[in-house]
């Protein structure tokens, strides 16, 4: 496991009229190298999570421990640079945190704080940029001056320039286009693959489907579920309900069970399903 | 940050938040008035009655209005100092080092340290019993007969409202782009004069650029829905003045009258 979460609890403004709880005794785990769906209604208190991941916010009660690092409640963390550097996180709209006049500059930013030279910074600039799909074109353009997906791009590139081993993403497709959002969760599927642990953030049970291998799922501060997609699919009726859209795919199954059609009833993948409605034909 | 005191609307529902906005600011300016009246200590004592036991009727916590006072403890300590140096009237209270120490400078902080804590004490009632918007409404009917100046009141109290809707949302913008930068290893904390600068840069900038993106739409959002601020508009809260905004108003007048005769006299 690489992130372990123990009864982590967090309340927001305690001992005032505003208190709060957003989480409430958590307990949890991430693997090293999976593909973590993190879903739940608004509110649910998935974003307080995520940003315990790289200390951002430190719990108010309970533990959890990021790679070997041990973060507790009432203990101030010391060392935050290496844990920032190992978790990278991506906040929802993160256009909105672009600042340097050229994009490469921007993207130099994370590595430069984290202590890389000029030129190896540079390199890793332009790297993730490539990464992205942004070519040398944009290197010396004003992050201002692009589209809202570009932006969104360039700011992915800049948290991917720190070479996290962790990579957080809070919503990362909210507001781009069926095209875009397609391969930005290309991106990841592949830095997935390049041994990167991806924890994502969505209320898009699509993506849960094609791209995610484990699933958590929040609701007001509480995990309900906690296991593999096929199990959250397959084994819980929770995809149903919690303002959660079906996928198209588990529409289809249901469809096709409803027309006594014979077929593999647990497959999560398009073309497996095919196979499987004719192989039930061959045999009828 | 969440923790910011000063101008924070606290819903308590106690006599105080029911009176009328537009006595309530009548009522604070009266206050502060007394304040500023030269009425020694005597005044002050009376004024820091009424202040504590309208405290107590609105049930907030003294706490709630000590933290109001944090921002200025430290331009209060500066203050001391620069008295110490500059007052050399009096007696010599202490010898420090040396240095010596008037009473003149002495009264002369604990007067001015009193006078802001009562201030605050009684803005943060005003802002803490009031709501934003009811305030704004208030500040509107009050600058009304000023119209005939071409005064534009409710421009003026659009433009508050505006700006107090935005400070929360600035606030937790603010914080977003802090958190955002600390995942690319900003730390505001440490690190040279140089990298500082370019770690307030980092938050400044991305907050500019929202702001006014933001402006731009609700402008567009305003426009989309009708408003002009020259034609007239009806209201949806109407503001009522009842017995009890007149006795309250009454007894600030009282209170006003007696520091009046105390200065006079004293």
């Amino acid at each position: 496991m690489i992130i372990d979460v123990e009864k982590l609890s967090y309340e927001y403004s305690p001992n005032s009229v505003f208190a709060y709880h957003a989480l409430k005794e958590v307990t949890t785990s991430i693997k090293e190298g999976s593909f973590t769906a993190i879903i739940g209604a608004t509110g649910s208190g998935k974003s307080t999570l995520v940003q315990h991941f790289n200390a951002l916010v430190t719990p108010t009660g309970g533990s959890l421990v990021v790679d070997g690092k041990r973060i507790s409640a009432n203990e101030k963390v010391k060392e935050l640079k290496p844990l920032r550097k190992k978790v990278g996180l991506v906040f929802q709209f993160p256009e909105y945190q672009l600042f340097e006049e050229t994009i490469l500059k921007d993207v130099m930013f994370g590595p430069l704080n984290f202590g890389a030279t000029q030129i190896e910074a540079q390199d890793i600039a332009q790297e993730s940029l490539n990464r992205v799909g942004l070519d040398s074109s944009f290197y010396e353009r004003s992050p201002l001056e692009l589209s809202g997906g570009q932006k969104r791009r360039v700011a992915i590139a800049g948290i991917l320039a720190l070479r996290p081993k962790i990579l957080v993403l809070d919503e990362p497709t909210a507001g781009l286009d069926p095209e875009g959002s397609a391969s930005m969760m290309a991106l990841f599927q592949d830095l997935n693959k390049s041994k990167t642990t991806i924890v994502m953030i969505t209320h898009d049970l699509n993506h849960v489907l094609n791209y995610a291998t484990d699933v958590i799922m929040l609701d007001q501060g509480s995990v309900v579920f906690e296991g593999s997609k096929d199990d959250f699919f397959n084994e819980t009726n929770l995809h149903e309900g919690y303002g959660l859209v079906k996928p198209p795919l588990l529409e289809l199954r249901s469809y096709l069970k409803a027309k006594n059609i014979t077929f593999d009833d647990h497959t999560l993948d398009l073309d497996k399903l095919a196979r499987s409605i004719k192989e039930g034909q061959r045999h009828d | 940050m969440t923790n910011i005191a000063l101008g924070r609307y606290i819903p308590t529902n106690s006599i105080i938040h029911r009176l009328d906005p537009r006595i309530k600011i009548v009522n604070m300016l009266l206050l502060m008035i007394a304040i500023f009246l030269p009425a020694r200590f005597a005044g002050y004592g009376v004024i820091g009655i009424i202040a504590v036991s309208l405290v107590l009727l609105s049930r907030l916590k003294f706490g709630f209005i000590l933290k109001s006072l944090k921002p200025v403890m430290l331009m209060l300590m500066f203050l001391l100092v620069i008295n110490v140096f500059v007052l050399r009237t009096g007696y010599v209270v202490i010898n420090l080092f040396g240095l010596l120490v008037y009473s003149d400078a002495l009264f002369q902080t604990a007067y001015i340290v009193v006078r802001l804590l009562l201030m605050i004490m009684i803005t943060t009632l005003l802002t803490a019993t009031t709501k934003p918007l009811d305030l704004t409404l208030g500040i509107e009917d009050l600058l009304a007969p000023f119209k005939r100046f071409k005064v534009p009141a409710h421009e003026i109290a659009m433009m508050i409202s505006i700006a107090l809707r935005f400070i929360p949302t600035l606030i937790e913008e603010s914080q977003r782009i802090m958190k955002a930068q600390a995942s690319r290893g900003v730390d505001l904390s440490e690190g040279k004069i140089n990298e500082k600068i370019v770690a307030i840069l980092s938050l400044i900038v991305p907050l500019f650029v929202s702001s006014f993106q933001r402006a731009e739409e609700l402008a567009d959002a305003m426009e989309a829905r009708g408003y002009s601020p020259t034609s007239i508009r009806t209201r949806y809260k109407q503001l009522k003045i009842t017995m009890k905004d007149w006795i309250s108003f009454a007894l600030v007048c009282l209170i006003l009258a007696s520091v009046v005769t105390l200065a006079w006299f004293v």
